[in-house]
């Protein structure tokens, strides 16, 4: 199963030059890829008429090959390698000395793999592949957001929102929630 | 996403899921939904996993999905179709309760899209790429511990039947050591010899001679609801005996009556579950 998301995932990824095109007239510079993981984004482009958005901005960024005569984006290589990482159930701390390997000593000097776990997350957060940690309470009676945002309790069971480990605070229960409305508009903003 | 429109059934057949009951449903009920194919039909999944099968028996964590049924049916089930919306983490497993609670981000979504959201189609040439994207949630998937976790109906002791309600038949089994449901025998065709004797001697030993249970309607669940509602509030616990939900087989009303829609998809819903329907569940 792993060597055949693998193998879906290199399909997705090549640049957008290896693709055959039929209509690009009204397609942006470089504003292709795919970004495979969560499935939804294929090959987007955003017309110079309609209203961009920042986050289309971020994605054309992305969407640059890696290093001058690169066979992937900067975005698909790195979805690449955080997927491949994940599915092996590999600590964020080999990522993180990973990237900051691949960027440093093995790429050409101009690449643009992000240097760090971090800056990884923080490329795709951009581009919207992003989602919303919300903390509940921990026996499920609320979540804490809009009107309890602040507190620090349940108001109706009084179970405390975070326990204490070590000197450091942590949320009894984080519920992960990916956001709908962009990822189904994002479906007809792609090809 | 508008492959529905263009492969809709010329014969009659039902070939694709836009040719059931329940899309059309849909289309008679909101024409103006329907007439744009744009607008999303979703589904939605869940179910209880356990991700340490190995290591702990009592995890269950459970993973919201929607389905697109705009897309080829080919492509409605396929992994990079799915979306995932809500990852409810749980070392325990999830209360009915707690449920609507959890899911309410997902439910305010569909709330907001039911209104219409601005999308931008860039597949139409420039300048009319602007549209109104809405949103419609179809049905819930799940299995029947989960359908009564979700709609909040009675899926557990004598009347455990969502679709008869009040009127389930069933009685305490000795031998078996369980209740048993004995009255399939009514969703037959009049005429069938298994209704009468002698055949029926081989099932409770009576004739069957009733017809199928009435349509429960969407009042008829808010009334039932409602009642166990003034019940609780009295200070009564739910579901002890004389509860009105032990008779009527409603307890709640779920999160998804939230939703503007669903008191009409639920009209539609309480018919005989033979064939495929609105808001009925699919059981795996």
């Amino acid at each position: 199963m792993v060597q055949n998301a693998i193998k879906i995932m290199e399909e997705l990824v090549t640049l957008p030059e290896s693709m055959p095109d039929q209509n690009n007239h009204d397609r942006g510079q470089g504003g292709v890829d795919n970004d495979m993981g969560l499935g939804e984004t294929r090959a987007p482009s955003i017309a110079s008429d309609d209203d961009i958005s920042t986050e289309a901005n971020y994605l054309r960024e992305a969407c640059q090959p890696l290093y001058n005569g690169a066979r992937c984006t900067k975005l698909a290589s790195t979805l690449l390698l955080m997927n491949v990482c994940i599915v092996h159930g590999i600590s964020n701390k080999f990522m993180d000395e990973l990237l900051a390997l691949l960027h440093k000593h093995l790429l050409p000097k101009d690449n643009l793999l992000p240097p760090s776990m971090y800056a990884a997350k923080s490329l795709t957060r951009k581009v919207g592949l992003d989602y919303k940690h919300i903390h509940a309470c921990v026996n499920g009676c609320i979540l804490f957001r809009k009107q309890y945002e602040t507190l620090e309790a349940c108001p109706k069971c009084g179970a405390t929102r975070y326990k204490k480990f070590g000197t450091s605070l942590v949320p009894q229960k984080v519920l992960q929630h990916f956001p709908l409305i962009p990822r189904l508009l994002r479906m007809y903003r792609t090809r | 996403m508008t492959w529905h429109a263009r492969n809709k059934s010329t014969d009659g057949k039902i070939c694709h899921v836009p040719d059931s009951k329940a899309w059309q449903h849909i289309d008679n009920t909101w024409p103006d939904f329907a007439i744009k194919p744009r607008n999303v039909r979703l589904g939605l999944a869940t179910d209880g996993v356990n991700p340490f099968g190995d290591k702990n028996n009592a995890w269950s964590t459970w993973p919201v999905l929607l389905l697109i049924y705009n897309l080829p049916p080919w492509l409605v089930t396929k992994k990079f179709f799915m979306l995932l919306l809500i990852i409810i983490p749980r070392p325990e497993s999830v209360k009915s309760a707690n449920f609507d609670v959890l899911i309410s981000p997902l439910i305010e979504e569909l709330q907001e899209l039911w209104e219409g959201v601005r999308g931008l189609d860039i597949l139409q040439p420039i300048g009319r790429r602007q549209f109104l994207m809405r949103a419609i949630l179809m049905w819930t998937i799940h299995d029947f511990p989960g359908y009564g976790l979700i709609s909040r109906c009675q899926h557990q002791g004598y009347k455990a039947c969502p679709p008869c309600g009040s009127g389930t038949t069933s009685q305490w089994s000795k031998e078996l050591g369980k209740v048993v449901f004995e009255g399939n025998r009514r969703w037959l065709n009049r005429n069938r010899p298994y209704r009468i004797h002698p055949i029926a001697q081989h099932f409770n030993g009576h004739e069957e001679l009733r017809g199928r249970p009435d349509i429960i309607t969407a009042v008829e669940v808010k009334r039932q609801a409602h009642a166990t509602k003034k019940w609780v509030a009295v200070g009564n616990v739910l579901g002890a005996k004389g509860c009105p939900s032990r008779s009527s087989g409603m307890k709640r009303l779920c999160a998804f009556w939230g939703l503007p829609y669903w008191e009409v998809s639920m009209n539609y819903s309480a018919h005989p579950p033979q064939l495929c329907y609105m808001f009925r569940p699919v059981e795996f």
